[in-house]
């Protein structure tokens, strides 16, 4: 039989998938608001979840927006677990943002993009988020290394995050 | 978790700016994913040796009681986290705790607490600094009272259910070894081909199927309901200026009635016989014939196990309930033509023995005292979870026809359900306890006290939150409004037999079921989905759904006699054309469906197996019906995938999509169907002396159920000119072709 001569006889690895997909997994999770060590957790409950059974890792976008998906319920299942009150819009809202931001790979070419787009903020808008996210300094350090009032330092962070996300919607374009 | 801002872009500075990267989890995943995976080989209930589902009666279970079984001590470890973990602030917490204390007061108080045990729905537990509204209170239209509920609405039948030992007795009127659902097996035998089943034993426990829904109608002849069927649909296609599609050809419906009754086409040798006889003969043959019994009852099983369970349900390994187990109950309920309303109450109320539901009952099928070979238990377990809601809402949805899985956490938003309806429903399988025997292994169902959140079981009630922070309280109440009153002790009161009553005896039931069989035949139900009715989605059809359901509950749930009703209507038999005149008829633009041609459908994974098998005439795999289930769900599980959400939600990569196109070029199923051995079709067609014409109509009859067109023919000729006469490799590629044509894989 010509047509059905070749069978894909190839074996699953349960290995390459996670090497693959455990940065895109753990990324999306953070992006929906999680701590990295209960990151570190649902990325591990994913994959275990997920190679209970033999997977079909035909197409890596396809088994990364798989994981995604798996990974999203568990996060959704915890908090209800713990109690903690979820607006679900915003979850759906963030996610739908991170399947358009992030192509095919698990992030990285995102990450890429927010590096440049760092580097088009105003020098003063940059150190402050530096101080915030590199240094973890209080809104008042940040404040006083900038000679600014608190309401300013936190105004300054606010419109430089909000070019950071036009300046990343217009590099997708 | 930090509640940020926009977690999304601060995760990403973190990670640019902060260094927080991702860590490397592949060691320990695969090194956690290998343990369990040995783990599982070793002492798995569902998986053998060699990996397949291993029958549920001899499983040798060794399951730790999960959260679902849950001593008084845990209840109250539960409870008291339950209560301190909404109120993270110190307000709240004193808040729950003047709500325990006046909880507490409330049932310390002897007139207060008199109150309290009023129903639910005219006096619940009042929350302090809560809306005070009772849970029940969107039925408070005139119950009766707790000593007078269930049982004065009820019938005789649950008189007697309710009376020690002796009116019981009666409720078993189906007591022969023969009975679906109780297998006279021993345990650990009770998966192999049932003995030879030789005529149905149609019998009507009085005692679960007499009490027909209020609505009671009279039962009439099939044809006068058939007739009624055709004027209803005609009717609206006059309405809405519709002219029906032509009545397809008799090869095409043969093929139609086929696949929706036993899930397959019919075979060469099937449509030589069927070629002129009539359709009520066919239909007659395929419900009735000893011949195609195991096969209906086959393909049933496989339907309604995935409606109760879907696909991947009790395939996790440590799951409780075994899917092989409930298909046996189905198979012998199909097989016997047991009345649905009856199977609606196993699956809710049975027990694997012991006290509860089977200790009043030693007749009664549905709790059979032979333990597990109780199959009906299955589902119940495959279902339970840490709080039951998930068996809540799969019991609302298959059984009653209602999407209650929202409101789980909150009123729905567009319809009519209520939270408080939820958790109603709920309360009605707090009573259900898994035990694992410390002997066999294996997880059986039995009922016991529960003594409730606040563990008082004579008041055994169930807290739910609302979004708005405040804990309210839920009994058993079911959706029509009917109550139990509040105790938890089975001796008082078992729960589950009486939610069994109220869905058997609902006129929910018939409806639900309606709506679902006739979706099945006609691609489309009255509503879409047809498991979400009610108020907010009126039915495309609402006086024809209402007369089957009365028709189907008048001729006691028989449901042969539902799919003879609907596979003999007009509409069943329209072609799948889509014509100038009811081109409007576009359910999949989102109109309402007028039925005025059959719409044209995918085949069901199954039903692709089971037809590619007897397209091809392949033998099927030694070992019988369960060896038969197990490779054909090993073939299943590449396309359905389990998304781990509480509800169980999966999906499915049969849907046309390149997995499936894959598996029909390549896959190994398409190549033992192509191949030429003489131990399939293909194989016998090439070797027998016909000639080729002769040959290729062959084909076409095992694939299509038709005979090749005149154009079909000469190019069969053509391509035979094309490979220099050889047939074998001319017939081999045209019945690749064939298999792998839209014709083959849709219903049509």
């Amino acid at each position: 039989m010509k047509a059905a001569a070749k069978s894909d006889n190839t074996t699953f690895d349960p290995a390459k998938l996670v090497h693959e997909h455990q940065a895109g997994v753990w990324r999306y999770l953070r992006a929906l608001g999680c701590e990295a060590s209960l990151a570190d957790d649902i990325t591990q409950e994913t994959f275990l979840a997920v190679l209970q059974k033999p997977f079909d890792d035909y197409q890596p976008a396809a088994s990364a927006a798989y994981l995604r998906r798996v990974a999203h319920n568990l996060f959704i299942s915890h908090q209800r677990r713990s109690g903690k009150v979820l607006a679900v819009e915003n979850i759906e809202e963030i996610a739908q943002t991170w399947s358009r931001w992030v192509g095919e790979d698990n992030g990285e070419e995102l990450l890429v993009s927010l590096r440049n787009c760092l580097e088009q903020l105003s020098d003063r808008a940059r150190l402050a988020l530096e101080m915030r996210f590199k240094q973890s300094s209080s809104r008042a350090s940040i404040s006083d290394a900038l000679a600014i009032t608190e309401h300013g330092a936190k105004n300054l962070m606010q419109r430089a995050k909000k070019q950071l996300r036009l300046c990343i919607e217009g590099k997708l374009q | 978790m930090n509640i940020r801002k926009d977690p999304l872009l601060d995760s990403l500075l973190e990670e640019v700016l902060g260094g927080c990267r991702p860590p490397d989890l592949a060691e320990k995943i695969l090194s956690a994913h290998a343990e369990k995976a040995h783990a599982e080989n070793s002492a798995s209930p569902g998986a053998n040796e060699n990996g397949a589902a291993r029958p549920f009666a001899d499983s040798p279970l060794v399951v730790a009681p999960r959260q679902v079984v849950r001593s008084a001590e845990t209840l109250g470890l539960e409870r008291r986290k339950a209560l301190s973990w909404p109120f993270g602030a110190a307000a709240m917490v004193v808040a729950g705790v003047l709500l325990l204390w006046s909880v507490q007061a409330i049932r310390q108080t002897p007139e207060i607490r008199h109150l309290a045990q009023t129903p639910p729905n005219t006096e619940a537990v009042r929350v302090p600094g809560g809306d005070n509204k009772p849970s029940g209170d969107q039925n408070n239209d005139g119950a009766p009272s707790p000593a007078s509920v269930g049982v004065s609405s009820a019938t005789g039948r649950i008189a007697r259910e309710t009376e020690p030992d002796g009116g019981v007795a009666e409720h078993g009127g189906e007591n022969n070894s023969e009975e679906p659902g109780k297998n006279s097996e021993e345990p650990g035998k009770g998966l192999g081909d049932p003995p030879p089943f030789a005529t149905p034993p149609r019998s009507h426990p009085p005692q679960v199927a007499a009490s027909p829904p209020q609505t009671q109608a009279a039962p009439q002849k099939d044809a006068t309901i058939i007739a009624a069927i055709d004027r209803q649909l005609a009717a609206a296609w006059k309405e809405n200026s519709i002219t029906p599609a032509p009545k397809t050809n008799h090869d095409a419906w043969l093929r139609r009635v086929f696949l929706r009754v036993l899930g397959r086409i019919p075979s060469v040798e099937e449509h030589q016989r069927f070629v002129s006889a009539p359709p009520g003969e066919i239909v007659d043959a395929l419900l009735q014939d000893d011949q195609y019994i195991e096969q209906f009852a086959q393909n049933w099983t496989s339907i309604w196990t995935n409606v109760l369970i879907g696909r991947s349900g009790g395939m996790e390994p440590n799951t409780l309930g075994s899917r092989a187990g409930l298909q046996q109950y189905l198979r012998r309920s199909f097989q016997h033509n047991r009345p649905f309303d009856e199977m609606a109450y196993d699956l809710l109320s049975a027990s694997s023995g012991g006290r509860s539901s089977s200790n009043n009952s030693s007749n009664d099928s549905a709790s059979s005292s032979e333990g597990d070979s109780n199959g009906a238990t299955n589902f119940l377990l495959i279902s339970m979870n840490e709080r039951y809601e998930l068996i809540t809402s799969r019991a609302a949805r298959v059984f009653l026809g209602r999407q209650l899985q929202c409101v789980k956490c909150h009123d729905h938003p567009f319809n009519e359900w209520k939270q408080h309806q939820f958790w109603e429903l709920n309360a009605f399988f707090r009573q259900m306890h898994t035990v694992v025997d410390a002997k066999s292994g294996m997880a059986q169902l039995e009922d016991r006290d529960f003594i409730g959140e606040s563990r008082q079981p004579e008041e055994a009630d169930v807290f739910y939150d609302q979004l708005n922070g405040v804990r309210k309280v839920a009994y058993p109440v079911f959706f029509s409004g009917e109550t139990i009153g509040q105790s938890g002790l089975i001796d008082e009161v078992q729960r589950r037999n009486r939610l069994g009553r109220f869905v058997a005896e609902s006129k929910e039931l018939p409806q639900a079921v309606v709506n679902r069989l006739w979706a099945h035949f006609l691609g489309r139900g009255f509503t879409t989905p047809v498991d979400d009715m009610g108020p907010h989605k009126p039915p495309s059809h609402p006086a024809l759904l209402s007369l089957l359901a009365e028709q189907f509950a008048a001729h006691d749930f028989d449901f042969k006699q539902l799919v003879r009703w609907i596979v003999l209507s007009d509409a069943f038999s329209r072609s799948s054309e889509i014509t100038s005149g009811n081109k409007n008829d576009a359910p999949e633009r989102e109109k309402m469906p007028l039925f005025s041609r059959y719409y044209l459908r995918q085949m069901q994974p199954e039903e692709l197996y089971d037809s590619l098998y007897t397209a091809a005439g392949a033998a099927r795999p030694p070992g019988g019906y369960q060896a038969w289930e197990r490779e054909k769900i090993a073939w299943l599980d590449q396309f359905t995938y389990n998304l781990q959400t509480d509800e169980g939600d999966e999906i499915t990569l049969f849907d046309g999509a390149a997995p499936q196109a894959l598996m029909m070029m390549n896959g190994d199923l398409m190549r033992k169907m192509t191949s030429i051995e003489p131990d399939v079709h293909l194989g016998g067609v090439i070797r027998n002396t016909e000639r080729f014409e002769k040959k290729v109509e062959n084909l076409y009859l095992a694939a299509l159920t038709r005979a090749p067109h005149r154009v079909e023919m000469l190019a069969a000729q053509q391509l035979l000119a094309a490979e220099r006469g050889n047939t074998a490799n001319t017939l081999q590629d045209l019945w690749w072709a064939l298999l792998n044509s839209n014709e083959f894989i849709l219903d049509h």
